[in-house]
């Protein structure tokens, strides 16, 4: 989808919106917001996912991919479980991610 | 919710001093970056007192956690930039050397990303279709 093609469909989207326009220069730098972070979240699923094909021969559904369609399902709410009793100030960022997959 | 969502981001645009155009789009596309990195640091769970935690996508290639723990007067900073690149994943914290991210904790910080990527698509521009 270009540029314009964003425009167009926003302005569609207007009524919905309250009648409030999100103008164009929100668009195009939200759009490029959204492909960046589409791009690097592909890059970093390839390299996630070449090992455990490579290492194991794939079911017929892949479990890491339902894993992962599951965390996303999930949401932010479920990460948070873990540290409502947990009074440590500081996480590594390996920790919280790994404490966020075990919740 | 989405009339909350559109004034919020047109205030972005507001606070953006008018300069060249070319500015003010680098102004805004940084002021939107520093608002998912926001949303991002509340992925973790609640912060402590004195705990400034943000995660964001810097751009196609970078992935940035950024947390400032401030403790007795003096804050400690600890920031862990990841490279995607196509030989691999590297990651750096607070400038230092790179060393490669094992496969683990690559798969962890994709689950970070996914999440971060549907919160941000939600809270911020529900009106991009996907």
């Amino acid at each position: 989808m270009n540029t314009a093609q964003l425009y167009m469909e926003s302005r569609e989207k207007r009524p919905e919106m309250g009648g409030v326009p999100v103008g164009p220069e929100i668009q195009r730098s939200a759009y490029q917001r959204i492909n960046a972070i589409e791009t690097v979240t592909k890059n970093l699923r390839v390299h996630v996912v070449q090992i455990p094909v490579e290492a194991t021969p794939l079911p017929a559904t892949n479990p890491l991919q339902a894993q992962q369609d599951m965390d996303v399902s999930k949401g932010a709410a479920q990460w948070q479980a873990g540290f409502v009793n947990d009074h440590r100030q500081s996480y590594t960022l390996d920790e919280l991610l790994a404490r966020a997959e075990n919740n | 919710m989405l009339k909350a969502i559109t004034a919020l981001l047109n205030s972005v645009v507001d606070t953006v001093v008018p300069r060249s155009a070319e500015d003010r789009r680098a102004d805004l596309y940084r002021s939107l970056i520093r608002r998912e990195a926001k949303i991002g640091g509340e992925l973790f769970g609640p912060t402590p007192p004195g705990v400034h935690r943000e995660f964001f996508c810097l751009d196609e290639n970078t992935i940035v956690f950024h947390e400032e723990t401030t403790k007795n007067g003096k804050v400690a900073i600890k920031t862990i930039r990841y490279d995607v690149r196509p030989s691999g994943v590297l990651k750096t914290t607070n400038g230092q050397h790179y060393q490669s991210v094992s496969n683990e904790e690559a798969s962890r910080l994709l689950k970070g990303l996914e999440v971060y990527k549907q919160r941000v698509h939600g809270e911020l521009y529900p009106f991009v279709s996907a």
